[in-house]
């Protein structure tokens, strides 16, 4: 770790003005992932500003029905909130699915949405990443990429987003509440993301002055008809080899909207309006849930380590539109399979 | 969860009844009782003195550069920059060190890369400056540059004829090393990069396998796995104005590290001092000196006590991790499906350096295999091999898990190959009383028959059971050791109270709890009166260390002889007290001496010695080394898994461990060596592997490197089957290295159990069930 500058913010206008007038500073809330990576010397700031004192940790009800989510609520409060664990289980359900509880208890959802990649490649600094080093190459391609892309991926870069809390909110249709020193502005969930395309070392589309403030949920929550499965190698502490978030609405037998969305395969949490087009009006049966399923899939390509992750993220998605439509969601506390 | 009952009950042997025992001799204020650990109290408080947390006066902080190729010729190196920054206090490469290497048997380790570099995370130059930081800073401001070098990575290729020769210089051993062991042993034989190949034959496997009914051969591979411990190697050197080098260390074997380290920087072993500290945790991979040399040569050149603390990122990079192994057995059957040969060879890739091992080949890639079965011929081949990756090292049991994990696999095959019921096929096998082992030793007490069915009958074996439910036995065979020497010394003070004073640390299992509890018993006295003192290695006498099950046996019989001269210079002090001859002395239950009329405890007459100048009194003792104890110990493991068809996801439900015992000193260390070891267990059979890439580890990080969360846990039932035999003094066996062993190849054989696909190679992935199934559905 290398020698840095401290300072805590105590109002949204200071910390975007701060992070204006300090070229290479970067943001701190929980440091679950910050302070991580500047130990293995993969983030190197001049400055950190501290935000995690700004009032910006309550969840409020909106006019319109929906739910705000200050960006400095901890991940097990917005887990274990009334609210969502009525409303959004969705969201709930995915944030039990995160890290471990100890790491919920400090990690923010405004870290949370702009965690980077798990790449092992990215962590180690003797190796070539374009994620970290514009032009250096991507060392995953040709190596080790179990963990890494099957959709959206570029020739630059095949990292995921590891979010589990993400891949939840991109099937709610959440909107990020953002400030900059040129003021607010609101970005619906699919354009905060971005994929790696040229520009791997960018994850999303905030600029670099803009502070995250808030998530907005829409009325809509899906309470009855959800699930979020995530297939992994151990049962806490471990990032998703493939997860799905599913949120149906059903009406005599049929499914009347679909929202379907990925996790653990690609840069971004991963929607497919084809695949979601292909489950609304059809019955709720298996084969229907396969047919989206190959959709979702059929412009996979893996990477040699992780190819299985093709066909292991297609019976992801069955069976997670199957406990969907069948009220019967994954549980976090008791992982019981089979 | 543990069922385990509070009664003391007296065990019928065949029943494995749950109990905890003690023989019926032992006075029970001591053995036996689950006393608290002695450390207990300094751990939880922080009061316990560990490496890292010792200071000194001008302590400076060191760190290392290490390679980021796996084989490459040091072309230069230019250390201009990182000496020139304030708060460095020294430097060091590989030509500022001597040229001697270290290594416990195998001398090959140089303190830094002399010229070549072997593998990724190999030291190649060392500061020491005023702060961690100002360490790291340094680092970087070293340049290298290498030539790169052709690497080898898998050891089956560094055996080819045309692979890179990693040591090309011959390589110095400690001769005395290798021959305790028994077989044809080679070292450095005429095959590239093979440090030692041993042949162990026993009868003639070669004609029973050429005439044998039918013959099964199987392949399997496990992966490098870290020790887990949470202490990384920490270790301080202070070097006095009279020269005395004092040394702080995360090391389970003190005297022998001492020994190791005056031979390579040519100090005598009496101006070295190895200071007492608690350790982190060790499973066998804190036996060398890893950083220390680095460390004194830095303190050298500095003028100034050095610490040096490696970090997650080291240890998983540049620890000294289990080896990988790739194993392949064949077995002839006869038609009743009775084991008639097993022919074994077994690959260890040992990495760049063969140093951090004590031995010429790790004892359980042959010692135990097939140890719980009659197989009257027997012919094994176990090989290590240099490769240009991450050396290894010795981890709990070194070698049996992943050769057990081959042989407990292979038996499952065999049996279903032959439409056998899994624990009729180990029943039919199972090793019994008169029967040789594998090797054609003898052992005694041979109870593996009984084990299996204790915990058979307690897991449900025959009991019906739900699609997509899995269940798998395996079971294992391991003595305790009784290899080495330990003494100990014991002082009973003027006020009566007993101390211990040993050179063995306790490395996280509550040994000395152990050896206060032992003390205890002879005295028949209650713990609170024995204090444990862990004396310096100037103060203390030899103690060969903890490894391979030989703690409580070997201090146990130090303790005994100890004990049995303390008594007798007790009798005598008593005798002139009492005015009596000494063999008129009778020793109370209660600790206190009679004569004919006369009675005096033990605490009044060390006040009354005392007086005369004859307290406090000291005994020494020292056991007397022999291999392994010939009474062995058996263990059954049973599993139950779940397996999900659709995602290849399999959760292991129950565990039911069924273990052959002695006397149980302390029931919850007993217990935690258990459950430690079955937890390690379950990491390595689910989710723990050292992945490589090119010769550079990957997973480098405790995120990706994936240890077992307590949300992994199956629900665990405990089978204790006390009947004693034991080794002396007190009928002990040994539980240190008897349940990390074995458990993996019963939840693969229950996974095979549940879907029908074999896993060979460990750990289970969801990738490799959904290939199997796969497969099968392709054959189908
Ligand atoms: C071992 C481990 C396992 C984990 N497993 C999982 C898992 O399975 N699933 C999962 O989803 N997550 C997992 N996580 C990640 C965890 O969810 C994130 O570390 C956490 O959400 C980050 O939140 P934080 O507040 O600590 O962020 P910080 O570490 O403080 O910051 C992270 C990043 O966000 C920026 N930032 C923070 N707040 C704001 C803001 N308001 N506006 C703009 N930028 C901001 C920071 O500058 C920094 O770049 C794991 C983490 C660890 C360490
Ligand atoms: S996949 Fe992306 S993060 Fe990983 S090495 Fe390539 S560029 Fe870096």
């Amino acid at each position: 770790m290398i020698n840095f500058q401290y300072a805590r913010a105590v109002s949204v206008s200071e910390a975007v003005r701060l992070m204006a007038g300090t070229p290479g500073a970067k943001f701190i809330a929980g440091g679950t992932n910050l302070v991580d990576l500047m130990k293995m010397d993969v983030e190197r700031p001049t400055a950190l500003i501290d935000v995690s004192r700004l009032p910006l940790d309550t969840v409020e009800e909106t006019p319109g029905g929906g739910l705000h989510i200050g960006a400095l609520v901890r991940n097990s409060d917005l887990a274990y909130h009334p609210l969502v664990e009525r409303r959004y289980p969705v969201l709930s359900s995915a944030l039990l699915a995160g890290a471990s509880q100890q790491l919920r208890n400090m990690a923010s959802i405004g870290g949370n949405l702009l965690q980077r990649t798990r790449c092992a490649y990215f962590y180690d600094v003797a190796t070539p990443c374009n994620k970290r080093e514009a032009g250096s190459g991507c060392s995953a391609l040709g190596g080790l990429n179990r963990m890494n892309a099957i959709l959206g991926t570029s020739d630059n870069c095949i990292a995921v987003h590891p979010s589990d809390m993400c891949v939840a909110l991109a099937a709610l249709e959440a909107k990020v509440h953002v400030t900059g020193t040129r003021g607010e502005r609101v970005i619906a969930f699919a354009d905060f993301h971005r994929l790696p395309e040229a520009e791997p070392q960018r994850d999303n589309n905030l600029a670099a002055d803009e502070l995250v403030t808030g998530i907005e949920l829409p009325q809509r929550g899906f309470e009855t008809h959800y699930s979020y499965l995530k297939i992994r190698d151990r049962s806490s502490y471990a990032f998703a080899l493939v997860s799905v978030a599913v949120c149906l609405e059903l009406g005599g037998g049929r499914i009347r909207e679909a929202r379907l969305a990925l996790g653990g395969v690609a840069h971004k949490p991963w929607r497919d309006a084809g695949a979601e087009a292909a489950l609304s009006g059809q019955s709720a049966n298996e084969a229907t849930f396969m047919r989206a399923a190959a959709l979702v899939l059929s412009k996979a390509k893996g990477f040699g380590h992780n190819t299985f992750k093709i066909d292991l993220a297609r019976r992801a998605v069955v069976r997670a539109l199957s406990q969907a439509a069948g009220g019967t969601p994954q549980s976090q506390s008791n992982k019981k399979i089979a | 969860m543990v069922k385990a009952p509070d009664t003391l009950e007296r065990a019928d042997n065949s029943q494995g009844v749950r109990c905890r025992m003690v023989a019926a001799s032992l006075s029970g204020k001591a053995v036996g009782q689950p006393v608290m650990r002695v450390d207990g109290i300094a751990k939880v408080t922080g009061r316990a003195l560990y490496a890292g947390d010792v200071d000194l006066p001008d302590l400076l902080s060191g760190r290392c550069l290490r390679s980021p190729h796996p084989s490459a010729r040091i072309v230069s190196i230019n250390v201009g920059k990182a000496k020139a920054l304030p708060g460095v206090r020294s430097v060091l490469t590989g030509a500022d060190v001597p040229d001697t290497c270290y290594g416990r048997m195998c001398k090959d380790i140089p303190v830094l890369a002399k010229g070549v570099v072997r593998f990724v995370g190999e030291k190649v130059a060392a500061v020491a400056a005023d702060t961690v930081e100002i360490a790291e800073a340094a680092l970087e401001l070293i340049d290298v540059e290498y030539a790169e070098l052709p690497a080898v990575f898998s050891a089956e290729e560094a055996m080819r004829p045309t692979a890179p020769i990693i040591h090309p210089e011959a390589v110095e051993f400690v001769p005395g090393a290798a021959a305790s062991i028994h077989g044809e042993l080679s070292m450095y034989p005429p095959i590239p990069n093979v440090i030692s190949r041993l042949r162990v034959r026993h009868g003639d496997a070669a004609s029973a396998l050429a005439s044998a009914h039918k013959i099964f051969e199987h392949s399997f591979a496990v992966p490098s796995v870290h020790q887990g411990y949470i202490e990384p190697h920490t270790c301080l050197v202070a070097i006095g104005r009279d020269g005395l080098v004092d040394v702080w260390v995360a090391n389970k074997g003190p005297h022998i590290a001492r020994t190791h380290m005056a031979a390579a920087i040519g100090v005598q072993e009496n101006r070295i001092r190895f200071n007492p500290v608690a350790i982190g945790g060790d499973f066998g991979g804190k036996g060398s000196l890893m950083d220390t040399l680095v460390c004194y040569y830095l303190a050298r050149a500095a003028g100034r006590p050095v610490r040096m603390v490696m970090n997650s990122f080291e240890e998983l990079t540049a620890g000294n991790p289990r080896h990988s192994a790739s194993i392949t057995l064949r077995t002839a059957v006869d038609p009743d499906a009775r084991l008639l040969a097993i022919d074994a060879r077994v690959i260890f890739n040992a990495g760049a350096y063969g140093g951090f091992v004590p031995v010429p080949t790790l004892h359980g890639g042959y010692g135990e295999l097939a140890g719980a079965y009659r197989v009257p011929n027997c012919a094994i081949e176990v090989l290590r091999v240099y490769t240009n990756t991450v050396p290894c090292g010795h981890m709990r049991a070194p070698g049996a898990p992943q050769v057990t994990f081959a042989v407990e696999s292979h038996i499952d095959m065999i049996a279903h190959a032959l439409g056998l019921d899994p624990v009729e096929m180990r029943r039919r096998n199972a090793i019994a009383e008169g029967d040789l082992t594998p090797l054609g030793e003898k052992r005694r007490h041979l109870r593996c028959r009984e084990t299996i069915d204790a915990g058979a009958r307690a897991f449900g074996w025959d009991k019906p059971k739900s699609p997509g439910i899995g269940r798998g036995m395996s079971t294992y065979e391991h003595p305790p050791g009784n290899f080495g020497l330990s003494t100990v010394a014991l002082t009973i003070g003027i006020d009566g109270r007993i101390t211990l004073t040993l050179g063995s640390p306790d490395t996280g299992t509550g040994f000395h709890t152990i050896a206060a509890q032992l003390v205890a018993e002879h005295f028949a006295v209650s713990v609170d009166e024995v204090e444990i003192a862990q004396g310096d290695t100037l103060s203390s006498g030899f103690e060969a260390g903890a490894s391979g099950q030989r703690l409580t046996t070997t201090i146990g019989q130090a303790i005994a002889a100890a004990a049995d001269r303390m008594k007798q210079d007790l009798a005598a002090l008593a005798a002139e007290r009492l005015n009596c001859a000494p063999s008129d002395i009778g020793i109370g239950a209660d600790g206190s001496f009679s004569a004919p009329g006369a009675m005096i405890d033990r605490r009044t007459l060390m006040g009354w010695a005392a007086e005369r100048g004859k307290a406090p009194l000291t005994c020494q003792g020292e056991n007397t080394p022999g291999r392994h104890s010939d009474r062995t110990s058996f263990v059954a493991h049973f599993a139950e898994v779940a397996v999900d068809r659709e995602t290849g996801q399999v959760r292991l439900r129950r565990i039911v461990t069924a273990h052959d015992v002695g006397t149980v000193v302390n029931p919850i260390t007993h217990q935690g060596q258990i459950e430690g070891g079955l937890i390690q267990a379950v990491g390595q059979a689910m989710s723990e592997q050292i992945v490589l890439k090119d010769g550079a580890v990957i997973t480098a990080h405790l995120g990706d490197y994936k240890l077992p969360t307590a949300m992994d846990i199956a629900e665990l039932e405990t089978i204790l089957l006390p009947g004693g035999g034991g080794t002396a003094p007190f009928s002990t066996t040994a539980i240190g290295e008897m349940s990390n062993v074995a458990l993996p190849a019963a939840i693969t054989n229950a996974v095979f159990d549940a879907v029908g696909v074999r896993l060979v190679e460990l750990p289970i992935s969801a990738e490799k069930v959904l290939e199997g199934l796969r497969a099968q559905a392709s054959a189908a």
